[in-house]
């Protein structure tokens, strides 16, 4: 997997990983359903998460949005950016959008993860409709 | 839910298809919720002008020599104004207990024969039934088919509306005309009401009138930054202005005054349903008002937040919002009559969090 490289979750995070950090955003997919972000909360570092807990929360124009840690660990930086810009997760979903990066205490969670085309082919799918 | 069956597509469907608009079922009708943004629409209506599709209002024609007098024992408002200043009349159909049926406009003119009510599509056909339950010999209710209706709102409105349709930019607010079109049956009326706060025109009409409209509109305002705008923009920009919306703000639970719309009431007018019930709540005082507040930080509070003043609970959300124009949570809520006094602090519960906030006067958004 290259640095480059993404994969999501059925709930529409990325990871990117760079050596054991996994750094997790919003799909443009999801961005674009979530629509104007106006609100981000950026979470306390320090906090252990497993898969699948919610890890921050993200408020549009139109509802609050629960974001969950992709991959288990400790969640070690957040994107202080986006208190002042929220919408750099609508501008930049995938780049300067970035919510907070996780010490992935099980990298082989990761295999368990769409890659960018399985995600693409989600998307297609009938249960694959934007984050709740 | 609806099903894709029984959901009803506006008449303007397949231009919004084409434009990119993202559609969501609003009270079973398929309308576009976004284009672009909520807040770059948002941003479009008050700095130039935006277009929106409102084709599923209700519109009834009422007519016959008795009209005058059935509306005006429908509704709170005066269409009496109506007939002196041939200008469109807002009011309420309330029930004989003084619970709102339902916000409407009545448009009509000097002759007190016809009149086009406009009505929310989520109460439209309660309202037709009210309509009929309660009319008068003499005159007749139609509910139009085949309509359709566009709203253009902005500082920009008037100039592309009077490149467009002559005659209705240089309407006093409120007023309306009666416009020919192209055929007998192409009539169609240009009202100079809206939503938004800002300068504009609302056209109801024949769906192929109106689509006709809507293309011409788009193509004389590109140069003044008209661009199509969504029911969410259309929700945040009348919710700064503090515009209640029926089914959130109004409902047959609660009375126009305690929706504290007693301007909307004309008590110098005969009698009217729910007149009674109005009168004695007034005499009594109010338990329970709607009011409106803004968080102090960061939150946005939703309908069915609930609201607390020192420590003490019985305040509910029923509009909220994050504000584009000021930068912050606004909401309307229902609570205690004591709470409703501009500046009085209250807290807000967001996410299980108790976020301050404070009680404001209305508009949120002054200029």
């Amino acid at each position: 997997m290259t640095n480059t490289e993404r994969r999501y979750a059925k709930s529409h995070e990325w990871v990117r990983v760079e050596g054991t950090i996994g750094y997790v955003g919003i799909s443009d997919h999801a961005q674009h359903e979530v629509t104007d972000v106006v609100y981000a909360e950026v979470p306390k570092t320090g906090k252990t998460l497993k898969a699948g807990d919610e890890a921050t929360t993200i408020e549009s124009v139109k509802a609050a949005f629960s974001i969950y840690a992709p991959v288990s660990g400790t969640l070690v930086k957040a994107n202080a950016e986006l208190e002042n810009d929220p919408a750099l997760i609508n501008k930049s979903p995938y780049d300067q959008g970035w919510m907070f990066a996780i010490e992935m205490s099980d990298p082989s969670e990761l295999n368990a993860l769409m890659t960018e085309t399985q995600y693409q082919e989600f998307l297609k799918s009938p249960g694959a409709a934007g984050p709740h | 839910m609806s099903t894709t069956t029984d959901i009803q597509q506006s008449p303007l469907h397949d231009l919004h298809v084409l434009s990119g608009a993202r559609l969501i079922d609003f009270h079973g009708w398929l309308l576009p919720v976004q284009y672009t943004s909520v807040i770059d629409e948002h941003q479009t209506v008050r700095k130039s002008a935006g277009l929106f599709d409102i084709s599923h209002m209700g519109q009834l024609l009422v007519r016959g020599s008795n009209s005058f007098a059935f509306l005006q024992r429908l509704i709170t408002g005066d269409v009496q104004r109506c007939l002196d200043k041939a200008v469109g009349v807002y009011g309420h159909l309330c029930l004989p207990s003084g619970g709102v049926i339902d916000d409407i406009f009545v448009y009509g003119g000097k002759s007190g024969q016809e009149f086009l009510v406009v009505v929310n599509s989520s109460t439209h056909e309660k309202d037709v039934a009210w309509f009929k339950q309660n009319k008068l010999e003499g005159c007749e209710v139609l509910d139009l088919e085949h309509r359709a209706a566009l709203a253009i709102q902005g500082p920009k409105a008037l100039e592309i509306i009077r490149e467009t349709v002559p005659g209705i930019a240089e309407l006093p607010r409120f007023a309306f005309q009666r416009i020919s079109g192209d055929r007998p049956n192409d009539c169609y009326w240009g009202c100079r009401t809206g939503y938004t706060g800002e300068e504009g025109a609302e056209f109801f009409g024949p769906a192929r009138t109106i689509a006709t409209l809507w293309k011409q509109l788009l193509e004389n305002g590109r140069e003044a930054g008209l661009k199509p705008c969504g029911l969410g923009a259309r929700d945040t920009l009348r919710l700064e202005m503090g515009y209640p919306l029926y089914g959130n703000d109004l409902s047959e639970e609660r009375t126009s005054l305690e929706a504290n719309m007693e301007w909307a009431i004309k008590w110098k007018k005969d009698d009217f349903i729910g007149r009674a019930a109005l009168e004695r709540q007034k005499a009594e005082g109010l338990k329970e008002q709607l009011f409106a507040f803004e968080i102090l930080e960061r939150g946005i509070t939703r309908p069915g937040c609930h609201l607390f003043k020192d420590g003490t609970g019985g305040g509910l959300c029923t509009s909220g919002t994050f504000s584009p124009s000021l930068q912050k949570g606004i909401g309307l809520a229902y609570g205690p009559a004591a709470w409703n006094r501009p500046g009085a602090t209250l807290e807000a519960e967001i996410h299980n969090k108790r976020v301050p906030a404070q009680v404001v006067t209305l508009p949120f958004y002054k200029k």
